[in-house]
C-alpha cells in the first residue's frame, strides 16, 4: 500500500503534536491509514493546471466592512467565566496549571 | 394558514408551542433533539400572545415553533454542537439568527441533534447518538443538520434552522423529503454559529415548502456588524402565488449525471426537469469542468479552516477539561482535554487540516485547493452567463443505512459530491423534494443560482414545486 509510506507513525505524531492531540495506539493506526487514503485521494488536485490562477481570498464582493471602533456592551466577567472548569470570579481570571516556575 | 403559512390561522403562540413540545416528546425515538427549550419557549410564546393584534400582525413568524441546530447559540441554553467537548456548555449570548427569530415572533422549542461540530453526512458523528430518518428508522437522516431535517419531516416543527458548510442543510433535506436552503455566503450572519469552516459556513432554513423557507430566510437574513462577511445584499422576494417557469433557463451538466448516481435518482431528476420544461422552462447543456475536483478541494479547505477554528477548545475558557491527574502541565492539559472531548471524525479532520497547513505541505495542498476553488467559481460564473439556474441531484443516493459508511470516511465524503461547490463558490442553492426511489425514500432536486439571486432561485424552486404538486410525508 504505497500511500501508507507517506504517513508514517512519526508523521502522524508530528501532526498530532502540532494540533495538541494525544492519540491512543489504536487511533494512531486507524487514523494513519485513513489519512493516507484521504491524502492519496485529494492529491489528484496536483493534475489541475492552476498557473496564474489567483487563490480564492474573498467569497463575496463588498464584504469585509469593519464596524466602527466604538465601545459597546459586551459579556460580563461573570458570564465570560461561567463556562470555565476553573476560574476565579474575584480576580476575573481563568485558572490553568502553573506555567512559570513549574 | 397564517404566520407565513407555517401554522394554522388563529393558533395562539402558546398553543402552537405546546403542540410542538408534545410532538417532541412523542418523537423521542428519532433522537433528533438534544435539548428541549421549553421554559424559554413558553415565556416567549406568552409574550407574543400578550401583544395586541396590530403588533402581533407585524411579526412575520408570530407563534411559529422552530428547532435550531445545536451549533447555534441561544442565551441560557445548552449548546453542544453534538460534541462531548461542549456537553455542559451554556451559551452566554444569542446568535444573530436567534435574536432575529425572537424578533419575528418565532418560538424556539428545541436544539436539534447534529454531527459533531457539523462534521458529517449522516448524523452518526454526534456524541449523543445518531438521528433516525422518519421515512425509515434504520436509515440516516443525512447530515450534518440531521436532527433539524428529521423534525421537519416528521411534522414535529414546521421549520428548523440548519447550517451548511458542504451540504449540511441540503443533503439531509434531500434524505428526509423536505426543502433545505443554503443562502448566499454573506446573506445570513454567522454571529453565534459555532464555527467549522468559516469561509463556507452559512445558516439557512429547513421547511416543508419553498415559500415557507423563503419566509424564514426573510426573517433571519441581513447585514450584521458582528459578522464582517455579511453584506447589504439586494433584498429578495418571497415567491408569490403565481410564479411561472416560463422563460426560465435551466442549466444541466450532463457529464455529472453519468457516473456514481443511483438510477432511481437520475430518473427522478430527469422527470423533474421534464416537469420544468412542461411549465415553460428551457434546458441547456452546460459544462462544469472542475466539478470533479470539488470534493478534494472542499476537504482541503474545510479541514484547514476547521483545524484553526477548533484550536480554541483547549479546556481553559469553556469546553471539556481533563481531570487533574491526567496532565502535568499546561501543554499536556490542552492535549488531554482535546483528545477526550473530540470524537474520531473531528480528530481526523483536525489532523488533516493541520497537516495540509503545516510547513512543506501548504503549497501542494491548501494553496492548490484555493486556486482550484477559484476555477470552480469561474465555472459557475461562466454557466450563469447563459442560464438562470443550474439543476442537479442534491445527493447521488437516497438515505443510506445507519452504519453503512461509518468505516470508510472517504466513501462518506463522496456523498457530498453535488453540494460542496455551492459552498466553495458562496452561491445560494436549494434542495426540493422531487420523487421517491423504489424503496419509497425521498430524492432531492438541487437548484443553484448566482450570488444573491435568491429571488430567482426561490421563484424557480417554487415554480417547480407548484408543478410537481403535493409531496408525500413519511409514515
Amino acid at each position: 500500500m504505497a500511500p501508507m509510506d507517506r504517513f508514517s507513525t512519526e508523521e502522524i505524531d508530528r501532526v498530532a503534536a502540532l494540533a495538541h492531540l494525544r492519540l491512543t495506539e489504536d487511533m494512531r493506526n486507524r487514523l494513519g491509514a485513513d489519512l493516507a487514503q484521504i491524502l492519496d485521494y485529494v492529491s489528484r488536485l496536483a493534475s489541475v493546471p492552476t498557473e496564474g490562477v489567483p487563490l480564492t481570498a474573498h467569497i463575496v464582493e463588498g464584504a469585509g466592512d469593519l464596524r466602527g471602533d466604538d465601545p459597546v456592551p459586551s459579556l460580563s466577567v461573570h458570564d465570560a467565566l461561567a463556562n470555565a472548569t476553573a476560574a476565579d470570579e474575584t480576580t476575573g481570571l481563568f485558572r490553568v496549571p502553573r506555567v512559570l516556575g513549574a | 394558514m397564517s404566520a407565513a403559512d407555517l401554522i394554522p390561522a388563529g393558533t395562539t403562540a402558546l398553543a402552537a408551542c405546546e403542540a410542538a413540545l408534545a410532538a417532541i416528546a412523542d418523537a423521542r425515538a428519532l433522537n433528533a433533539v438534544l435539548t428541549v427549550t421549553e421554559s424559554r419557549a413558553r415565556a416567549h410564546a406568552a409574550a407574543v400572545d400578550a401583544m395586541d393584534d396590530t403588533d402581533r400582525a407585524r411579526l412575520p413568524l408570530a407563534g411559529v415553533p422552530v428547532a435550531i441546530k445545536d451549533n447555534i447559540c441561544a442565551r441560557g441554553t445548552r449548546t453542544t454542537a453534538g460534541s462531548r467537548m461542549l456537553d455542559t456548555f451554556i451559551s452566554p449570548y444569542d446568535a444573530a439568527v436567534v435574536e432575529r427569530l425572537d424578533a419575528a415572533g418565532a418560538i424556539i422549542v428545541a436544539k436539534s441533534n447534529c454531527d459533531e461540530f457539523a462534521m458529517g453526512s449522516s448524523n452518526e458523528n454526534s456524541a449523543f447518538g445518531a438521528v433516525h430518518n422518519p421515512w425509515d428508522p434504520t436509515r440516516t437522516p443525512g447530515g450534518s443538520s440531521g436532527g433539524s431535517a428529521a423534525l421537519v419531516a416528521a411534522g414535529v416543527v414546521p421549520a428548523a434552522l440548519g447550517s451548511d458548510t458542504g451540504g449540511s442543510i441540503r443533503q439531509p433535506a434531500s434524505f428526509c423529503g423536505i426543502v433545505g436552503l443554503k443562502p448566499t455566503y454573506g446573506r445570513v450572519s454567522r454571529y453565534g454559529l459555532i464555527a467549522y469552516g468559516s469561509s463556507l459556513d452559512q445558516i439557512g432554513p429547513m421547511t416543508r415548502t419553498v415559500r415557507q423557507a423563503a419566509h424564514v430566510l426573510a426573517a433571519i437574513a441581513g447585514p450584521d456588524p458582528r459578522d464582517a462577511t455579511t453584506v447589504t445584499a439586494p433584498p429578495f422576494e418571497v415567491p408569490g402565488r403565481d410564479v411561472r417557469l416560463q422563460g426560465l433557463r435551466v442549466g444541466v451538466a450532463r457529464a455529472l449525471l453519468a457516473d456514481g448516481v443511483d438510477d432511481d435518482v437520475r430518473a427522478s431528476i430527469e422527470r423533474a426537469l421534464a416537469t420544468m420544461v412542461e411549465g415553460g422552462a428551457t434546458l441547456h447543456d452546460i459544462e462544469l469542468p472542475h466539478a470533479a475536483h470539488a470534493i478534494p478541494t472542499y476537504y482541503l479547505v474545510a479541514t484547514a479552516e476547521a483545524s484553526a477554528n477548533l484550536a480554541r477548545y483547549d479546556g481553559v475558557r469553556f469546553g471539556h477539561r481533563a481531570p487533574a491527574g491526567e496532565y502535568s502541565d499546561l501543554s499536556s492539559m490542552y492535549a488531554a482535554s482535546r483528545s477526550a472531548g473530540f470524537g474520531a471524525e473531528v480528530i481526523r479532520r483536525i489532523l488533516l487540516g493541520t497537516y495540509v497547513l503545516s510547513a512543506g505541505y501548504y503549497e501542494a495542498y491548501y494553496r492548490k485547493a484555493q486556486q482550484v476553488r477559484t476555477l470552480i467559481t469561474r465555472d459557475y460564473e461562466h454557466a450563469f452567463s447563459s442560464v438562470d439556474v443550474v439543476a442537479m441531484p442534491t445527493a447521488p443516493t437516497t438515505a443510506f443505512r445507519l452504519g453503512e459508511k461509518m468505516e470508510d470516511p472517504l466513501q462518506m465524503y463522496l456523498a457530498d459530491v453535488f453540494t460542496v461547490s455551492a459552498n466553495l463558490s458562496g452561491l445560494p442553492a436549494i434542495s426540493v423534494p422531487c420523487g421517491l426511489d423504489g424503496q419509497g425514500l425521498p430524492i432531492g432536486l438541487q437548484l443553484t443560482a448566482p450570488a444573491f439571486a435568491e429571488t430567482l432561485l426561490l421563484r424557480a424552486a417554487a415554480g417547480y414545486e407548484d408543478a410537481r404538486g403535493a409531496f408525500p410525508t413519511p409514515g
